[in-house]
Parts: structure tokens; sequence; C-alpha cells
């Protein structure tokens, strides 16, 4: 869902007045996890792109919106470490060895059961916490409620200022997000010194989304098959103990049109393609960041639930509802292009076209070295944007936004751009040319990396004010 | 304006060129009007077109190297080349140029010795049409560039 959010944003997805910055924290103790150090890298990349292409607080368009790594003294990058976990089973992490008596015996009670290894049943109790609670939230309640006194933790309350909003991002039928989920909530709800700032904490404006069931597992050692009855069981819970103390609950899942995806516990095996219900729950991040206070203030109040207009086994624009597409639509459109442009057009321009060899600050063949600097992670940012837009096409329910292959006014699914009055009108690329040429009369001399992105800014909005409704 | 056309003078011939400025046998003075005046007018006019055509009509994107402006250079100055070499021939063919600048005649039979204007006068009249309409060209080309959406790069960055 960070990726989802991060490619939102880079595409220039608008906050809002409240928010200017997001700090995304990850909680996972699996540090090998391929989507993790996916989604990482989709971080670091925007947050240098970010770095290099914002000119001011006015700026407006691709990247607008601040990402930064809280933990980046402590070397982490944007995880919040979870003490204690890293070559330890369960067992040790309870010290269970040394319990004696009753301890013991309660122990038993609550974590007695097994754990499919390799198809072989292996007691909870000897489970390796290194790639996670493989679906088994009972365990993670125990190893995640270390919040208080945790050092990150610490960083992020100290950090924390008033109008600052919190939300939290959790699936349901997992075991990190479903058991983190109602104890980080807790403890920012309960927040007591010594954590730095509690009564911010406490009264802070806290959103969440839960993310029900929306794929299925191949026949392997974690059941899909469960997770709609640990659905059941954990909204119960919530329902009491977790609803009341939030500012804005979302509910997103899919029950149905579900992909079996590999059946990985974790670490560099677990590479799960992106899903347009990740999309839509970072969705409902932005949404509660647009919220004005005062809609949002009180708590227990607000849930919401995501739908749309025209459901078809295919998903694009053209059946989303307005408020999404208002949202989405325009600032994913603008990005495509971009992305689109360099792929197919960018080196048979540079050092051609006006917007290019023009003025003082020009855009050379060096700059767009997709091997070094500035270009180089740009590039690799695109290159994951790319992929991101091709997995939840071949995902199911597929989200199809943009046909693959397609000349770029005929681009956008379901949505064709105005038809042209004559053959002589500029299409594609050379009309894509032409607005560059355009814009570049009027962004003056910033330096050569926010000039190239405000050249596209420009372009990109301007081709979709004049050929599309 | 027919001073710079007389820089070609050794191309066309001093004959034409006298045509040219005017020259009247009958009053042995420059009273014919002159044709340079008329023909550079024509050339500014076509050479200016040409460039506004390029730079600002069809300121093209995919129009911004140096062979269409190059291909835009040679169509003005072919233009330029016919419109010079028909009008010059067009007075050889009409016999509007003054005898005395078309021939030499002998003093006694009056029978002519040599034609001192020919076609290929014509020809290269149109020839040094053509060279000014290329100079004009480039002149008009870096001095209106600079507004040009797409083509203010052609045909040499800026």
């Amino acid at each position: 869902m960070i990726k989802s959010l991060s490619m939102l944003l880079a595409s220039g997805v608008d906050m809002g007045p409240n928010i200017s910055e997001v700090v995304p924290i990850i909680i996972d103790v699996d540090k090998g996890n391929e989507d993790l150090s996916r989604t990482i890298e989709i971080l670091k990349n925007y947050e240098a792109i970010h770095a290099k292409v914002v000119s001011g607080a006015n700026y407006k368009g691709f990247f607008q919106t601040k990402q930064t790594n809280l933990f980046q003294v402590s070397g982490n990058e944007y995880r919040l470490t979870i003490q204690d976990v890293q070559g330890k089973t369960f067992g040790q992490y309870i010290d269970y060895q040394t319990q004696t008596g009753s301890q013991k015996d309660l122990s038993n009670l609550l974590f007695s059961g097994n754990q499919d290894d390799k198809g072989k049943p292996k007691p909870l109790l000897e489970m390796d916490m290194a790639i996670g609670f493989q679906g088994n939230p009972k365990l993670g309640c125990v190893v995640l409620n270390q919040f208080k006194g945790n050092q990150d933790f610490n960083t992020f309350a100290e950090k924390f200022v008033a109008g600052d909003r919190i939300f939290i991002i959790s699936s349901i039928h997992g075991g990190t997000g479903a058991a983190g989920f109602p104890l980080l909530l807790k403890n920012l709800r309960n927040a007591d010194v010594p954590t730095p700032n509690p009564a911010l904490l406490k009264n802070a404006l806290i959103g969440a989304i839960t993310v029900l069931p929306y794929f299925q597992l191949k026949e392997g050692d974690i059941k899909s098959a469960d997770f709609i009855s640990k659905t059941k069981a954990a909204l119960q819970y919530y329902l009491k103990n977790v609803n009341p103390s939030l500012n804005s609950m979302y509910y997103i899942g899919n029950e149905s049109n579900t992909h079996n995806y590999e059946n990985n516990k974790g670490g560099t095996n677990q590479k799960n393609d992106a899903h347009f219900v990740e999309f839509v729950a970072a969705m409902s991040v932005i949404d509660f960041a647009m919220q004005p206070s005062n809609v949002i203030e009180v708590q227990g109040r607000r849930f919401l639930e995501f739908g749309i207009e025209n459901f078809t086994n295919s998903i694009d624009f053209s059946v989303l509802g307005n408020a999404t597409r208002s949202m989405v639509q325009k600032p994913l459109t603008k990005y495509h292009f971009f992305r689109m442009y360099l792929d197919e057009q960018l080196s048979k321009s540079t050092n051609r076209q006006p917007w290019s060899n023009r003025g003082k600050i020009k855009i050379t063949k060096d700059f767009i070295n997709p091997n070094s600097g500035f270009y180089q992670v740009l590039d690799s940012f695109n290159k994951r944007f790319g992929e991101w837009i091709k997995e939840m096409a071949a995902n199911d329910p597929p989200f199809i936004p943009f046909t693959a292959g397609a000349a770029l006014l005929n681009s956008i699914s379901n949505t064709p751009a105005k038809k042209s009055g004559s053959k002589l009108r500029m299409q594609n690329f050379v009309l894509f040319d032409n607005y560059l040429n355009e814009a570049e009369r009027k962004i003056g001399n910033p330096p050569q990396e926010q000039k190239f992105i405000e050249l596209f800014n420009r372009a990109t909005a301007k081709i979709l004010s004049e050929r599309y409704n | 304006m027919g001073t710079i056309y007389c820089w070609f003078e050794s191309l066309f011939g001093q004959d034409l060129a006298e045509h040219l400025w005017g020259w009247d046998m009958s009053t042995q003075d420059y009273t014919k009007g002159n044709h340079f005046n008329s023909i550079g007018s024509v050339l500014v006019l076509v050479t200016l077109f040409m460039v506004v055509l390029f730079y600002y009509i069809i300121n093209h994107p995919r129009f911004n190297h140096w062979w269409s402006w190059i291909l835009v250079l040679i169509i003005n100055s072919g233009m330029n080349f016919l419109y010079g070499w028909k009008l010059t021939l067009s007075d050889l063919s009409n016999n509007l140029i003054s005898d005395d600048l078309m021939y030499i005649r002998d003093v006694t039979t009056n029978a002519i010795v040599t034609q001192k204007i020919t076609e290929s006068n014509c020809v290269n009249f149109g020839i040094a049409n053509a060279t000014l309409a290329a100079i004009l060209f480039l002149i008009f080309s870096f001095m209106l560039r600079w507004w040009s959406r797409n083509c203010s790069t052609c045909p040499i960055p800026n």
C-alpha cells in the first residue's frame, strides 16, 4: 500500500492544505521480505527525487508531497525496529525454557498449536520470527507489545507536533498487521511519560484502514482458507476495542475475483503483485489527509467503505466514482504520459527540441543518462511505476487504467481523446514536444532537475486540458 | 537595392545591370524605372514570408532540424531564382531592353555585330537573385527565430 501511495504522490495527487509531508513508518519484522525491499527502494528514490525537484512550498506537481525517513539517523530505512526477534524462535523470545509452573502452563495453553513448515507441523514455540508471524496474530501481539520504550517509537513521538495526523494501514487476516494495529493504537491513545509528547499522541487525529482478505494463497504452510474466520474474529474485537478510538476507519477487501498467490511465509520469495485493493487503500490515506479537522475530530463516528460506480470484471478510470476519479485520474494520467515520453521519445528529442537546448539551463544527453545522477534515480522509480501498473493490470480484478502499446493519446483506457479537427493537427509525441517547447518559455532558469520535471508537469497538464474532456 | 545586386554584376553582366537600373536609350538617362527596387522588394517580401511561414506558421516540432531549414531556404531561393530569371527573360523576349544595351552594331550598316545580353545573362541574374534570397533568409532567420515556440533553435541552437 505504501508503494501505491508513493506512486500516487509521485504523480502529484494533492493531499490538501492540511498535509505537506508524509512520514512512512513500516512495522515488519521480516527484514528480507522482497515486497518490503521493493517498497523501501521506492521510498528512497522518491525522497531523493523530491529533494531535487521541489522548488518551494507553492510547488504543485510530480513528487510534490515530501516523504521522510524518520529513522535516517539510526540507519533504519523507514522501518521501526522490533527488538529481540532476529535469530530467535518465539519460545526463546518469551523465555519458555526458563518458565515454570503456572507461567509455563499458560504459555502452553496459549501457544500450543502447530504451524506448517514445509508441509510438516512445527510447534508455534519453535517458529523462527525473522520472517514475521506467518498468519499468527497471537504471536504478533506478544512480540509487538514493545512500543513503550522502543527507541524508534520514541523518535516518532519526539518528532510529533500539533496538527500532525496518524494513519495506520494493516491487513486483518495476517499476523503482523492484525496484531500490531490494535497494539499500536492502544499505545498511542494511552501514551504516557516517559514517551515524548504523550498529550499530543493521545489526542492526535488517527485514521486507519484495515484490509480484509483480497487474495488467496496456493496450497502451503499458510492457509488462506482461515482468512475469513480470522477476519471475523478480528472485526468483532475491533468493534469494541479499536473503532471507538479512531477518528476515521476505512475498510477494503475483495472476497471474490482473487488470484492465488504463491504461498511464501516471507523472505525474498514474498513478492506479491500490486493489486487494485492496495491502490484503493492508498487513496484512503489521501482521503483522511484531506478531511478538515472538524469533520473527523470526534472519535468512533466515521467509517467508510469503497465502492465502484459501475463494477465490471475489468476496472479503469471510466468505471470509478466521480470522487475517486477527480482524486486520481488527472495526476496518474499525467505521470503515465510523462513516463511514456521518457521511455519512447526522450532520447530522440533531447538536444534537438528547444525545450532541451534553449535557455541557460539545458537538458543535455548527459543529464538523461540512465546510469548516473538524478535521471538514474528517476528512471529506477519509473521502472517501478511501470511494474506497478502492469502488475495491477494482470491481477484480479484487473485495474487497467492505461492501454499498453497504444499511441499516447489513445492510451487512457476507455477515455478517448477529443477528435482532431484536421489531419495536420499535431498528435502524440509531436504534440507533447510542442507543449514542452511552450512550457520552456515560461519556466525560467531553475536548476536542471526542477526544470526537467516542471516541463513535464506543464506539458502533460496541457495535453489533458486540450485533448480530453 | 541595385547597389547590392551589383555585387553580382560580374555574374549577370553590366548591360543587364544597366537595363535593370532603368536605362533608356531614347532619353539617354535612367528613366525606365528601377527594376532592382521592384525585384528586390519582391525578394524581401517573399523571403520574409518564407521565414515567417517556417518559424511561426508551420512552427512544427518535427521541422526543428537544420535540414528542414535548408529545405525552406532552397525553396525560397528557387522561387526568387524563377522570378529574377523569368522577369529578365521576359524583357529580353519582348524587346524591352534598350538597343544600345542589347547589341553592338556596325556603325555604317547598323547590322548587329554582337548580342550583349542573352538568355544566359537572365539565368545568371536568377542565380544572383537566388543567392541574395538565401543570404536574406539567413539574416531574417537569425532576426526572427527567437520567438518561435518550436523552431527557435533552428538551424543552430541559441
